[in-house]
C-alpha cells in the first residue's frame, strides 16, 4: 500500500500523541488493541499485538552472548542485521559503524536514520512505526539494527518514544529511554501543547553538520469529508 | 488518543457548517448508477444488484443530462461517481463516460474489477477515471462465497493489477465490508493488501440495507465493531493507508483517528444520486421508498430539483427520535447516516452508543 504525505501527516499526528501520554506508558506497554475476541471467530495470535521482550527464542549465536550484559556501558556492538550475527568490539559511533556487515545491509547510517535517507525526520519515525508493528509477529531479530534506535538491544516502544522526543526537540540523545526512575515529563491540563496544533506538523530535521531545520506544514482540513474515493 | 478538546471544537464548528449546509447546499459528488444488472450477487447488497431487469438510460439522455449539470453547476470541484450493479456490464460504458470526459467532467467509480483486464484499464484510462473502489470482501474463499461467484477473488485481483499496471489513476482503492463472519480475516487481509501498490484500503462493516437485512447473522456484534475501529486505528498509527467509510459517527475517541475527516453525512447536501432509471434521490443506499424519489431527470432539469427539492434530506434526522434528541453528542451525530435511519421507526439502525463511546 502506498504511503503518502497524509498517511505521515496521521502518523505524525499519532506520534505526538503518545508522546504525550508518555508520563503514563512504560518502555514495556505497547498498544494492544481493546479486544481479543474469543475462538474460534478470531484467530488471536494473528489478530493483535502482543508485548516483545527481547530477542526471540530460536535466536541463536555462537558468540559469547552469555557475558554479553546491555544494561552495562560496553563497546561491544551487534553489527549484522541479517545472516549469523558476529561480536565485534568497536568504539560506538552515533553517525555510523565503521565496519561494515557481513550480511544484510551496510550500517552506514546515522543513528534514528531509519531509511537511510540522510536525515532523521518524521518518516523515520513512521518507517519504525511499521516495523515495530510488524515486529509483533515476524521472527526478525532487531538488535542494534537500525530500529534499535536507543541500542537498547531490542526494538520496542521504548525506541518509537526516544525517536519521537528526539524530532520534537527534546531530546538530543538518542539513547534515552524511560527506565521507570525518570520523572514523567510534565504534562499540559488538556494533553496538547499549545504550540502544537492538530492542524499543524512541526517536522525537526538533523542535517549532517548536525545542525537542525524545523519546518511546520499545515496538512489536513479541520472538518468537512473528503470528495468521494479520495 | 488525540487531544479531545481540539476535536470537540472541530466538530462543533462542523455541526455549524452544517447547518449552513442544509440551506445552501453545495453539489459536490454526483453518483450515477448506470445498471442494476451485475454478474455478482453479493449478500449484502445494498441495492439487490443482480441478474435483474433493469430500466436503463440511453447514452443521448446521459449525454443531455451532463451537458445540463455543467451548464447550471459547472465541472468544477464536481466528481461524478459511477456504481452499479456492475458498471462495465452496460456495453455502452465507454460511450457515456467518454462524453463526461469530454464535458470536463472528474469521475471514478465502485466496482468489482472482474471484468478489468489490461485492454479495460487502459480504456479506462483513455476516457479519464481517475479513481476506482474494487470490492474484496474477504479472503479468497470468503470473498467468493459472500459474493457468490466461483473464481471472483482471482478475478478482481487480476483486475487489480490491471490498473496498476497502467498506473495512471489518482486512486486505486481496495473496499472491504466487514461482516461477523470475516472480521477474523483482517489480519491475514492486510497482509495481502500491503504488498500491493494500491493507494488505499477502506473498511466499512456491513450495514443493515438491502439484501444484508435478508442476513442478520452476518451483522457486527458490539465487540466486532470495537475491534474493527481498533484495527483501522492501529493501522493508520503505523502510517498505513487504512480508512474507515464515511458512515457513523464513532464517538469523540474515534473521531479523526479512523479517517481523515469527522463524520457528517452529506446526502442531499454535498450528495445527489441518479438512479438507473433517471429518479433523483440523495444516496443511492438509503431505502428506495416513494418519498425520498425527488424526480427523474426524463422530465426534470436536475438542477432545479436539487435547488427546490430534497428538504427530506436537509434535516437532523435525531430530531425525529427522543432519545436522539436528548443524546449529548446529538450535534456531531445529528441522527447518524441516512442510509441506516429506520424511517418506519423514527429511530437508528446503527448507533455506536456504549459501543464506542
Amino acid at each position: 500500500m502506498k504511503k503518502n504525505k497524509k498517511t505521515a501527516a496521521t502518523a505524525a499526528m499519532f506520534a505526538t500523541a503518545l508522546n504525550m501520554a508518555l508520563g503514563s506508558v512504560t518502555p514495556d506497554t505497547v498498544p494492544t488493541l481493546s479486544v481479543k475476541a474469543d475462538e474460534p471467530d478470531y484467530e488471536p495470535s494473528a489478530e493483535y499485538v502482543e508485548e516483545v521482550y527481547g530477542p526471540p527464542e530460536f535466536f541463536t549465536t555462537t558468540a559469547t552472548e552469555d557475558a554479553y550484559d546491555p544494561a552495562t556501558e560496553t563497546e561491544t556492538t551487534m553489527a549484522v542485521v541479517y545472516g549469523p550475527p558476529s561480536m565485534m568490539t568497536t568504539e560506538y559511533d552515533p553517525y555510523g559503524n565503521e565496519n561494515p556487515a557481513v550480511y544484510g545491509p551496510p550500517s552506514f547510517f546515522a543513528q534514528g536514520d531509519i531509511n537511510w535517507d540522510g536525515s532523521t525526520d518524521v518518516f523515520d519515525l513512521i518507517r519504525l512505526r511499521q516495523e515495530y508493528s510488524d515486529s509483533q509477529t515476524n521472527d526478525k531479530y532487531y538488535g542494534y539494527t537500525e530500529y534499535d534506535v536507543n541500542s537498547d538491544g531490542r526494538l520496542s516502544i521504548a525506541d518509537l518514544v526516544a525517536l519521537n522526543r528526539f524530532l520534537l526537540g527534546r531530546s538530543t540523545n538518542l539513547d534515552w529511554y524511560y527506565d521507570g526512575d525518570e520523572e514523567p515529563m510534565p504534562q499540559p491540563e488538556y494533553g496538547a501543547p499549545e504550540y502544537l496544533d492538530e492542524d499543524e506538523i512541526v517536522t525537526t530535521t538533523m542535517m549532517p553538520d548536525n545542525t537542525s531545520e524545523e519546518t511546520t506544514t499545515a496538512t489536513y482540513p479541520v472538518y468537512g469529508p473528503p470528495i468521494a474515493f479520495d | 488518543m488525540l487531544d479531545v478538546r481540539t476535536k470537540n471544537n472541530n466538530m462543533t464548528k462542523l455541526a455549524e457548517y452544517r447547518e449552513g449546509l442544509k440551506t445552501k447546499p453545495q453539489l459536490r459528488n454526483l453518483f450515477l448508477e448506470l445498471t442494476l444488472r451485475c454478474n455478482e450477487r453479493c449478500l449484502h447488497c445494498g441495492s439487490s444488484c443482480g441478474d435483474v431487469s433493469s430500466d436503463e438510460l440511453t447514452v443521448p439522455q446521459y449525454e443531455k443530462f451532463l451537458k445540463e449539470v455543467k451548464e447550471d453547476f459547472g465541472t468544477d470541484n464536481k466528481m461524478l461517481c459511477i456504481t452499479g450493479g456492475e458498471p462495465l456490464l452496460r456495453k455502452d460504458f465507454f460511450d457515456i463516460m467518454g462524453i463526461a470526459n469530454q464535458l470536463g467532467f472528474r469521475w471514478g467509480m465502485t466496482s468489482n474489477a472482474t471484468l478489468i483486464d489490461d485492454e479495460v484499464a487502459n480504456d479506462l484510462k483513455k476516457v479519464g477515471m481517475g479513481t476506482i473502489s474494487v470490492s474484496l470482501d474477504g479472503l479468497p474463499e470468503t470473498h467468493d462465497a459472500f459474493r457468490r461467484t466461483p473464481k471472483g477473488w482471482e478475478r478482481a485481483m487480476k483486475g487489480i493489477e490491471s490498473l496498476i499496471k497502467v498506473g495512471t489513476f489518482k486512486s486505486v482503492q481496495v473496499t472491504t465490508v466487514v461482516t461477523h463472519q470475516n472480521i477474523g480475516q483482517l489480519w491475514e487481509l492486510y497482509k495481502i493488501l500491503r504488498d500491493m501498490d494500491i493507494d488505499s484500503w477502506r473498511i466499512i462493516n456491513m450495514d443493515p440495507i438491502g439484501r444484508a437485512k435478508l442476513h442478520p447473522e452476518l451483522l457486527l456484534t458490539k465487540e466486532d465493531y470495537v475491534y474493527m475501529i481498533e484495527f483501522i486505528r492501529t493501522m493508520r498509527i503505523a502510517g498505513e493507508p487504512v480508512t474507515y467509510g464515511c458512515s457513523h459517527y464513532v464517538g469523540l475517541e474515534y473521531e479523526r483517528e479512523v479517517r481523515d475527516w469527522y463524520f457528517l453525512c452529506t446526502a442531499g447536501t454535498y450528495i445527489a444520486s441518479i438512479m438507473a432509471n433517471g429518479d433523483i434521490t440523495a444516496c443511492l443506499d438509503i431505502e428506495r421508498r416513494p418519498e425520498f424519489i425527488q424526480g427523474n431527470i426524463l422530465k426534470d432539469r436536475f438542477s432545479e430539483v436539487w435547488n427546490n427539492k430534497f428538504q427530506i434530506f436537509r434535516k437532523n434526522l435525531c430530531d425525529e427520535n427522543e432519545k436522539c434528541s436528548s443524546c449529548k453528542e446529538k450535534d456531531f451525530c445529528h441522527g447518524g447516516s441516512y442510509h441506516t435511519w429506520d424511517f418506519d421507526k423514527h429511530e437508528p439502525q446503527v448507533c455506536f452508543k456504549d459501543i464506542l463511546f
